[in-house]
């Protein structure tokens, strides 16, 4: 079975400048590895590149043995959609649909029948702990039920094998940061998943099998 | 005023952050081109009012009761000037130096058998004595011509001639007291190449200040991330709602008065001292476009009024998505629209002469209702956008319709500018095209014979011979013309008869072929046919004509027109030529107006739906990432977003349409248009092709940006 992540001597550069080079990362099933480093150092340049949304100047990132690099945006968007589940620090979920719909949309895209995209997303809810909100708007979630409910849309795909986060706690309090990290590792063990959580919370690092210090690996 | 706010606005108004630059291009262009063209307006409104002072000071005040002398008007037509009047003045004696009856824009009355002519017949090469007339020194304008106090314009056509020596202007000659005081006047019929007061105005306010101020409109509003965090900063820090209000509306007013301050220069360099403006073939008189200062001044408010008030109502919008807008607003509209529908009716209701213009007035105050109205009637009609997507069953129109119910006060702006668009383009089309088939002069259509029938007053026993002599001279044949006997009286009281020896003789002289010229006594070759004169299908009688001829048939080969015609007759009064076969030279010269104005608020509402969509590119870059961050596809996101933009114009378009084909309907009963479905919904569709294409590569474009920044 093929990891979740493999990073192989990536180098992220923007003009001459070079942000991150020669940086590898191996993530297994049901491994949360926390990415840490102050800010400008590239967390969210690298998060960028693991999801398919930029790519890198050199190296190779797979998912689940699928390549990343020196591939088409199509074929960096199928794997995004399909293998990869993304959170990041503010939810960005639609206004315009609800609860449900907001996490059943990327099955409702595919094709998935309406009655089955829409079982799918209260499954995931359910999962995350708020199966209640999924007729709301999201306009009337507090900061925290934003959060889950994006964890949830992260998670609602069975065939998802990699939990991409960027700083998710950020926005909230710090018990609320805590619950939402153990509920991310939690569901990342349970459902034999990989994650990379960049953050600058210790108590979410903590919660993580692994940390790794970017500024380790990044020349500047 | 709260000098921090004021120094933030002004800041913020000309800050230097990119993200700026769109809303400050925005303000600052439409500002501009509001300002330019409610001035362009208001000068057109001044030529309108000159216009109808000077035609309304020649027209003679009918006499009542202190004749000073006879006045006739006849119409002669042009080829390269449509239709002009010449004013025949044939004073009482003992009046001939009485200065009430010296027309404006002569310095005294012209000799007997004189004439001035208007500066706009000499420019194009005629002399009086082209016209048949003698030349006389009386105008108080350059070479004698008529001055600016009696002209519309200086490329009009106008005479002013005095009946010939020893000859009067006949027994429909009109008693007058002259040109001044009060009393009725009667009208001097005038084709104008400038437009009179009541279509000025209403012309200028429909379609140069409505569709500028909607354009300004959305230029207040336009995006500005900088402007919206500002503002998000200082409501963090607790300054009121109220302050928040006044930063924008010092914001936009900073920026609306740069680009009204190269508006008034633009006019001021561009349009106010012009005599001449692109496009319009007339010569206006000196100072017609130029306004008081306060007038300006008074255009310039008005214009920042409006992006102030623009700005302030579009903070009030809520950022997040709201629910229902209320179907009220589409009333306003719906009443235009019936107003426009009744506007036809208005002359069988009220059955008098009054009800024409009360229609017209009615039909035009209703259509520049509908502009207004036409933006608020779309947002709550965007309502069902979400039920057709649902129905649709297909995710992105899915999506597009919850995304257009949600936002469909923002997402309907360029839809309502391309509704508008259709709407007025269609309008105007109708106008136009209105203008050539509403023409009141028809002449049967000839290439071989150029026909006129020749009338004047006070006939005398030779002046048939003499006239017939000069026209064989120049080329021309005649037909003598006798009064049609009261048993044989067509429907037109002056139809004539004339004879010829058959019907081929007929068909020649007329340029007629037996398709257009039918004859009932085919057959028949015997001296003393007769033959109507103005007629749909000639026929002939046999049968004497023992009636004295009280006008003459001239029928020339192509190339003459009407002043040969003219100079045929020179010496006799009142002549009224009037073409009935060859080519037609009536034309109308506004149609020049109409046209320009057309442009004119097609191009000013084109930068408009520009504008918006270029603002909802913008609005598509900051939210694209929230639906690919969601999971979705770059082409995904940018059907949702294309879609978004365009369900509304599924909705919008159709009522611009309908706009138009309700505007066009009704205004045929007043000559008004021509009800062209087909150019209307070409319009129409012209307008769709061209605002998808827009959107279509606007998300393309945006695309590509994304893609060279490595984003996808």
């Amino acid at each position: 079975m093929q990891p979740p992540l493999t990073v192989e001597g990536i180098e992220i550069a923007y003009g001459d400048q070079v942000l991150v080079k020669g940086f590898g990362l191996h993530v297994d099933a049901g491994e949360s590895v926390a990415l840490m480093g102050p800010s400008g150092s590239g967390k969210t340049s690298l998060l960028h590149c693991l999801v398919g949304l930029s790519r890198p100047a050199a190296g190779e990132i797979r998912i689940a043995g699928n390549p990343m690099t020196g591939v088409s945006a199509a074929r960096r968007a199928d794997a995004r959609r399909g293998l990869i589940g993304t959170a990041y620090q503010t939810p960005d979920l639609l206004a315009e649909v609800n609860v449900a719909e907001n996490v059943a949309i990327t099955l409702l895209f595919e094709g998935a029948a309406r009655e089955d995209a829409l079982a799918a997303a209260r499954r995931s809810l359910a999962a995350v702990g708020v199966e209640h909100l999924a007729e709301r708007g999201v306009a009337n979630l507090s900061g925290g039920e934003a959060q889950r409910v994006s964890l949830a849309r992260a998670l609602v795909r069975e065939s998802m094998c990699l939990l991409v986060a960027d700083e998710p706690t950020a926005s909230l309090d710090g018990t609320n940061a805590v619950r939402l990290s153990d509920l991310m590792t939690g569901m990342v063990r349970e459902r034999g998943i990989g994650a990379v959580i960049a953050t600058h919370d210790q108590r979410v690092a903590d919660r993580c099998d692994r940390v790794v210090e970017l500024r380790d690996v990044t020349v500047r | 005023m709260n000098l921090a706010i004021w120094t933030v606005a002004r800041r913020l108004a000309l800050s230097t952050d990119r993200r700026q630059r769109w809303r400050q291009i925005s303000i600052v262009a439409g500002a501009l081109i509001a300002t330019c063209a409610v001035l362009l307006a208001m000068s057109i409104i001044h030529l309108g009012l000159l216009t109808s002072d000077h035609t309304g000071a020649r027209h003679p005040v009918v006499d009542s009761g202190e004749s000073r002398m006879t006045v006739a008007v006849t119409g002669p037509i042009l080829p390269d000037l449509s239709q002009f009047p010449v004013l025949w003045l044939d004073p009482a004696p003992g009046s001939e130096d009485d200065p009430a009856i010296i027309p404006p824009g002569l310095s005294a009355l012209p000799a007997p058998g004189e004439a001035v002519l208007s500066p706009g017949l000499l420019a194009r090469g005629y002399t009086a004595e082209d016209l048949g007339f003698a030349p006389s020194r009386a105008g108080t304008g350059l070479r004698h011509t008529i001055g600016d106090a009696g002209l519309a314009s200086r490329s009009e056509g106008f005479v002013v001639a005095r009946a010939p020596e020893g000859r009067s202007l006949g027994e429909h000659a009109i008693a007058s007291s002259g040109f001044r005081g009060p009393g009725p006047r009667y009208p001097v019929e005038t084709v104008l190449d400038v437009p009179a007061a009541g279509a000025a105005i209403v012309g200028a306010i429909w379609l140069l200040m409505l569709p500028a101020l909607m354009v300004l409109t959305g230029s207040a509003r336009a995006v500005s991330q900088v402007r919206t965090e500002r503002a998000e900063t200082l409501w963090r820090l607790g300054v009121r709602r109220r302050g928040i209000g006044l930063l924008v509306a010092l914001e936009t007013l900073v920026l609306a008065t740069i680009g009204s301050a190269l508006g008034v220069l633009l006019w001021g360099v561009a349009i106010a001292p012009r005599t001449h403006l692109p496009g319009i073939g007339a010569s206006l008189l000196p100072g017609a476009l130029d306004l008081p200062g306060l007038a300006v001044a008074a255009g310039v408010a008005l214009v920042l009024l409006n992006a102030t008030l623009a700005a302030l109502w579009a903070k009030r919008e809520p950022s997040r998505p709201r629910g229902g807008v209320s179907v009220l607003r589409v009333l306003p509209f719906a009443a235009c629209l019936a107003v426009m529908t009744l506007a036809g009716w208005v002359p069988q209701l009220l059955r008098s002469d009054a009800g024409y213009d009360l229609g017209v007035t009615v039909l035009m105050v209703a259509g520049a209702g509908a502009t207004i109205t036409l933006p608020m009637a779309v947002p709550p009609l965007l309502g069902g956008m979400a039920t057709v997507g649902r129905l649709l069953r297909q995710p992105t129109a899915w999506l597009a319709g919850r995304l257009v119910v949600a936002r469909r006060s923002t997402l309907a702006r360029p839809a309502v500018m391309a509704a508008v668009l259709v709407y007025l383009a269609g309008a105007t089309t109708a106008m136009i095209a209105g203008l050539t088939e509403n023409a009141p002069v028809s002449v049967l259509p000839s290439a071989q014979r150029e026909v006129w029938v020749v009338t004047w007053a006070d006939s005398r026993a030779d002046d048939i011979d003499t006239a017939a002599e000069r026209a064989r001279q120049a080329g021309a044949e005649t037909l003598a013309v006798t009064p049609t006997p009261a048993a044989e009286a067509g429907p037109e009281p002056s139809d004539g008869i004339v004879t010829t020896e058959d019907c081929a003789a007929a068909r020649q002289f007329f340029g007629l072929d037996e398709q257009t010229m039918t004859c009932t006594n085919e057959e028949a070759a015997a001296p003393g046919l007769w033959f109507t004169v103005r007629f749909g299908s000639a026929e002939n009688r046999e049968g004497t004509i023992s009636a004295a001829a009280t006008g003459m048939l001239v029928s020339a080969p192509p190339g003459w027109t009407e002043a040969d015609t003219l100079a045929v007759f020179s010496g006799l009064p009142v002549v009224n030529p009037w073409k009935v076969a060859g080519t037609s030279d009536f034309f109308s010269p506004v149609y020049d107006w109409l046209a320009g104005a057309m442009i004119a608020a097609t191009g000013i509402l084109a930068i408009g739906l520009v504008r918006e969509i270029g603002d909802r590119v913008l609005v598509v870059v900051g939210e694209r990432s929230r639906l690919l961050r969601a999971g979705l596809r770059d082409g995904e996101s940018d059907w949702v977003y294309g879609l978004a933009t365009l369900l509304p114009m599924a909705v919008a378009l159709p009522l611009g349409y309908l706009s138009a084909r309700i505007f066009a309907a009704n205004g045929t009963g007043y000559a008004v248009t021509a009800d062209s479905v087909d150019i209307v919904a070409m319009v129409a569709a012209l307008v769709a092709g061209l605002t998808a294409a827009v959107v279509a590569l606007t998300l393309w474009w945006q695309r590509r940006i994304d893609t060279g920044r490595g984003e996808s």
